[in-house]
């Protein structure tokens, strides 16, 4: 029997005819065989039988694709779903495991699986994943292979310090994008020295997301960050503004740079005889009120196309007599920049979790979010009214095209008076949830259309007077070109109710109408990676900072969200 | 305008902007300075190019002007692995039976059209998602045909898993 096994030249007919005529001699005589004779007869069976369905599966089209095809499908398998791929059969699995760079992906879930990944990424730089917790056996398995640590994720529990330092010793040579956040706020000094401790230096690294973890600026060092962002990373440090600065100034390939809540950031208006720095490559700039407040950004220089994003900012920090630092901050930045695109958006009404809408434009973008809903008319004259920050510190404001508002109520009778006056190019708005918003477009009796050169409008959420509207603004000589209407997304307060519109007729009044339009919603702090463990005690965290980085690295026309989304009007 | 001429004797008279889509087609142009480019046979010739490469034509009219990859650009490629979001025209082009879609991806791999490709793999790899070794065999009509030696690599493969 063993002169005829599979894999000896011979073909699967040659095979079958040998196997047949070896079975008739034993079914005449079987009992001239010994046990371990006919085991193998049994072993020889099961060969032809595993060739008899390669060849079946050979002749599937599945199985013809070829190793480099099969592997880039697998690309885009969780690892658990790529362990599963490479089960299926005899060419997934020798293929699969066979392309090093699938098995780079290290989780700590379970450490035999890692070692598995670590044999067969070769040397290859690993990626590695250490959630929810840090896994001290991965973390060995990972020091005794010594691939290279490409990226690394983790969420850190305070009571493994020393194998954190660890972790950040071996890696920080090669690291590229490191994103780490806690789930517990450091309270202990000593806690917070020793993670003083485990900052290295990174001369790689390109991707730093940190969130919730302390982060002693002073101590970074990664002259090829490329996108920086710190979330809640202060921790009651007496954090400089001079720190921040000296950070930022030795990391100039920034292309993107968020701080949020750098707390107890010292107050230091512009009188302060800071050295400014210059990031020649930002796209993109996000602060939360902390650095606002504390001048920060008046002290850093940028192309003047950037995309400038303050987070939920308060009211004293948009109208009336502003703190100094904020006034320095405020003009710094809306005397620079050339807006062609404004977003303003508050928490839309009666609605929970809140959400966040991003436009997103490819350059010269400004964006202000707000805590407090602006639903009364002193409160959102903050935004649009002419003492408004906006309006007052704006000298181009007049250059903008584009407007999204977000959450807002327009009551009484100066509806979008204000905005209409300061930015007669507009465009393009787009209004979410904003109550009750068309008929502001067209006010009644106007003897001139309030938006001349207005094409496209977007209108998510209440649609009541949609239809008057784009019939007004058709009399006026106007006629919109684009009409994009579509429901709340979830958490709204508006359901189908509000969506009982004729749309035929709709259609008639405009080039373009598209209706319930996919845009994407990015619930703010309740979908995103960083944040799902902590989403019901945070629900109105800021924007994860990846995500920022993922857009700006995608947005053209639309701004595309890894994981959750986001909307964008259409181009 | 260009004329493909398929394995299969097919002729089609496409734009140059929709032909250029295929870098492999866009190459050879190039490379020979004609307006006439003949996709060899693909595998041997047992591949039927007429109906798959419809299917990729229509793709590449639909996406014709659009920037093509750079494919340099290895922090791009890391970002296009994250996401396994498929645009809603793409889903729609894209939703097709088994046979013809693998027969995409491979016309797509051949003629170098990788957002083609990637879009392919894409609804490949979301297929698998989540699917036990025997469902994705049930799915695609494939036998198990492991050896006894594997079998036995792959239970001890997964003993990890099994542990509670």
């Amino acid at each position: 029997m063993s002169d005829i096994r599979p894999g000896d030249g011979l073909t699967i007919e040659q095979l079958l005819r040998a196997l047949r005529e070896r079975f008739t001699l034993i079914q005449n005589k079987p009992i001239d065989l010994t046990l371990d004779e006919a085991r193998v007869y049994e072993q020889g069976a099961n060969d032809i039988l595993v060739r008899a369905r390669s060849l079946v599966n050979s002749l599937q089209i599945t199985l013809r694709t070829p190793p480099e095809v099969l592997g880039m499908i697998s690309s885009y398998l969780s690892l658990d779903d790529l362990f599963n791929a490479s089960q299926v059969c005899h060419y997934w699995r020798s293929v699969l495991i066979s392309i090093p760079y699938l098995w780079t992906r290290i989780s700590c879930e379970d450490a035999p699986s890692a070692i598995i990944c670590l044999e067969r990424s070769k040397s290859l730089p690993i990626h590695l994943q250490l959630e929810p917790v840090l896994s001290n056996a991965v973390l060995k398995d990972v020091l005794l292979y010594r691939n290279p640590v490409a990226s690394l994720t983790l969420n850190h529990m305070l009571d493994d310090i020393p194998h954190l330092y660890q972790l950040f010793v071996f890696s920080s040579p090669t690291v590229k994008r490191l994103k780490i956040y806690a789930d517990n706020l450091l309270r202990s000094a000593d806690e917070r020295q020793a993670l003083h401790e485990i900052w290295q230096d990174f001369p790689s690294l390109r991707e730093l997301f940190v969130g919730h973890f302390f982060v002693p600026i002073d101590r970074l060092t990664a002259p090829n960050l490329v996108h920086l962002a710190l979330e809640y990373t202060g921790h009651h440090q007496d954090i400089t503004v001079q720190a921040i600065l000296d950070a930022l100034r030795g990391c100039p390939l920034l292309e993107t740079l968020l701080l949020h809540y750098s707390d107890n950031t010292e107050s230091s208006g512009p009188a302060h005889d800071h050295t400014s720095v210059f990031l020649p490559h930002l796209r993109s700039i996000e602060m939360g009120p902390f650095e606002v407040r504390s001048g920060l950004i008046s002290h850093l220089d940028f192309p003047l196309d950037v995309a400038v994003g303050f987070r939920t900012l308060s009211m004293e920090d948009l109208c009336g007599d502003l703190p100094l630092a904020v006034l320095a901050s405020m003009q710094h930045v809306l005397s620079r920049i050339e807006i062609h695109c404004v977003t303003l958006a508050a928490p839309p009404l009666y609605v929970y979790p809140l959400l966040l809408i991003r436009f997103e434009g490819p350059r010269g973008s400004l964006e202000i979010t707000t805590w407090a809903a602006l639903d009364r008319t002193q409160r959102h004259d903050v935004l649009f009214g002419p003492e408004g920050v906006l309006f007052c510190h704006s000298p181009r404001i007049d250059n903008v095209t584009e407007i999204h508002i977000v959450g807002c109520s327009f009551h009484g009778d100066r509806g979008l008076d204000h905005i209409s006056t300061a930015m007669p190019n507009l465009v393009s708005i787009s209004l979410f949830n904003c109550n009750p918003a068309p008929l502001q477009l067209a006010p009644k009796n106007p003897s001139s259309p309030p938006f001349p050169r207005l094409e496209r409008v977007m209108v998510l959420g209440v649609e009541s007077g949609l239809e008057e509207m784009t019939r007004v603004l058709r009399d006026l000589g106007v006629p919109l070109k684009t009409l994009v209407v579509g429901q709340g997304p979830r958490g709204s307060r508006y359901g189908n109710e509000d969506l009982k519109l004729d749309y035929t007729l709709l259609a008639e009044l405009v080039e373009d109408l598209r209706i319930r339009c996919p845009t994407k919603i990015l619930d703010w702090g309740t979908r995103n990676e960083i944040r799902d463990r902590w989403t019901t005690i945070r629900l109105n965290g800021p924007l994860l900072c990846e995500d920022l980085a993922l857009a700006m690295k995608f947005c053209q026309f639309d701004t595309t969200w890894e994981d959750g989304t986001i909307m964008r009007d259409v181009p | 305008m260009v004329l493909l001429v398929t394995s299969d004797n097919k002729n089609f008279v496409v734009d140059r902007e929709v032909a250029d889509r295929s870098v492999f087609v866009k190459n050879t142009l190039e490379a020979r300075g004609l307006s006439i480019a003949t996709p060899p046979m693909l595998n041997g010739g047992c591949f039927e190019l007429t109906s798959p490469f419809l299917q990729v034509l229509e793709y590449c009219q639909h996406h014709r002007g659009e920037p093509l990859p750079t494919t340099d650009d290895a922090n791009a490629d890391e970002n296009r692995k994250r996401t396994t979001d498929i645009g809603e025209w793409d889903r729609k082009f894209i939703t097709v039976d088994h046979e013809m879609l693998f027969e995409i991806i491979l016309a797509a791999n051949y003629l170098d059209i990788k957002p083609l490709l990637d879009v392919g793999c894409k609804t490949i790899g979301n297929m698998v998602k989540g699917k036990s070794p025997e469902e994705v065999r049930k799915l695609f009509d494939i036998v198990n045909d492991f050896t006894p030696e594997e079998e036995a690599q792959i239970k001890k493969e997964n003993e990890w898993a099994e542990d509670p």
